[in-house]
């Protein structure tokens, strides 16, 4: 059943796969969903009732439909972008919108008293929130991020869907040709381990040093 | 679908009542399902390799089954650090009472601690059943006919948008009334312990804090917004 030869035969082919694929798709989706999920934030904040319900609506819609339905519908409506850009466009907005509600959490944990501080010395709007809010509320939503960006790596393998040639789909694609899926599957599942893991332990650690 | 709950029982009741030799596995159990292979893998996994050849027909003959397994095992994971969670938090006195009474495990269980526990695990489930509603989205890859796939395929007659529009918009109403409901049955569940609104939303601040420390920082990997850690206060004492 196992077949070692192929194990190592299959190993550089995964590699690969997951440094040009699913570790690109993770690192730009993750700074794109970072950026956004902050903006959404804010801007649930600042704007006015009016504005934000549909926003609100938009993001919720967002965050309770599937990730390969996004996935699908981008890909084809849009057929002149490559599966690639569509991959990290979508992984960035969909999480974004879970990054958002982390972001929300961290500034509703700013006591009252630092809005009425900025309020007193009547700092400015964009300055409240450049010097006195998101440093501290970055702080407190930092390893929230974190985990919603190894969610994300966990769910590259979604990219099946548009034909983007991810790890997953090549071990399949590998053991299809070996009449073999043992090997490929395994290393596919020990890569994304060897990769989550470490972060997963780095995020606890982050975690506990950023905490006050 | 409901083959989460009673695994999810099953593991952190294991994990919280065996003793110390045991209490490890259950934890290398649950930390491997539920991170490093992702869906599709565990997907894939069930379909192709893992088992001896016999067993691995049996279960490749019925997609049915492999995405319903796969399914099961992975949102199980996270089913089970949501009921460790919920019973950490029901409070020390309680199980300290029900020792000092002496009652048995099975008495304890059923009539002190569950009721408690499952009014703070309920929210936890609800995200869960959420998560799981849009994670059946991944079972077109084992040919099971599901939503997304037969959107995939409407596609061609109908159009791009109006076939994954329509898609989305059943994927929201299902999430919407399953979340109802479990919103129903934890209201439910503290009226029965004889929570009014205040006492439910003190219950539910601290369910949320006992679950925030409890799901750090893994296990919120793919939960939604509520199971979002609360961050902790600076200094702790409040404005």
């Amino acid at each position: 059943m196992w077949d070692t030869s192929l194990f190592i035969e299959t190993l550089p082919v995964l590699i690969g796969a997951f440094l040009k694929i699913t570790l690109v798709v993770t690192v730009l989706s993750s700074i794109l969903s970072a950026l956004l999920g902050l903006v959404w934030a804010i801007a649930l904040r600042e704007l006015p009732a009016w504005a934000a319900a549909p926003l609100r609506f938009v993001l919720d819609f967002i965050r309770m439909t599937p990730l390969p339905v996004h996935l699908l519908v981008i890909y084809y409506a849009f057929n002149n972008l490559s599966p690639m850009t569509v991959g990290v466009l979508v992984f960035g907005v969909h999480y974004s919108t879970y990054m958002a509600e982390s972001y929300r959490a961290g500034i509703d944990s700013i006591r009252k008293g630092q809005w009425e501080a900025a309020t007193a010395l009547s700092l400015p709007a964009s300055r409240t929130w450049r010097a006195v809010i998101l440093p501290q509320a970055i702080r407190n939503t930092l390893p929230s991020l974190g985990n919603w960006a190894i969610a994300m790596f966990k769910d590259t393998p979604f990219l099946i869907f548009i034909s983007v040639p991810e790890m997953v789909t090549e071990a399949r694609q590998f053991g299809g040709q070996h009449f073999s899926y043992v090997e490929a599957m395994t290393v596919a599942g020990l890569l994304f381990l060897v990769a989550s893991y470490p972060t997963a332990v780095l995020m606890r650690k982050l975690e506990k040093k950023l905490a006050y | 679908m409901s083959d989460q709950r009673p695994e999810a029982w099953n593991r952190s009741l294991f994990r919280r009542e065996c003793g110390p030799l045991v209490v490890d596995r259950p934890q290398i159990l649950v930390e491997v399902t539920q991170r490093p292979l992702p869906q599709i893998g565990r997907n894939l996994a069930a379909e192709y390799a893992w088992l001896p050849e016999g067993f691995n027909q049996a279960l490749v003959l019925d997609a049915a089954v492999a995405g319903t397994v796969a399914l099961g095992l992975n949102y199980g994971a996270y089913g089970a650090e949501v009921v460790r969670g919920s019973l950490n938090a029901v409070p020390a006195g309680q199980w300290e009472t029900t020792t000092a009474l002496s009652m048995p495990w099975l008495t304890k269980m059923r009539r002190v601690i569950w009721p408690q526990a499952w009014a703070l695990m309920l929210p936890g489930f609800n995200n869960l059943m959420v998560m799981l509603v849009k994670g059946t989205a991944v079972v077109g890859l084992v040919l099971l006919a599901d939503l997304t796939f037969e959107a995939e395929q409407l596609r061609r007659q109908v159009g791009t948008w109006p076939a994954f529009i329509g898609a989305m918009l059943i994927y929201y109403v299902i999430a919407l009334v399953v979340s109802t409901i479990m919103r129903i049955m934890e209201r439910r569940a503290q009226r029965r312990l004889g929570l009014g609104d205040f006492e439910i939303a003190q219950a539910r601040k601290q369910a949320d804090e006992a679950l925030a420390g409890a799901a750090t920082p893994l296990d919120t990997g793919t939960g939604p917004a509520d199971l979002v850690p609360a961050p902790r206060r600076p200094g702790g004492g409040d404005a």
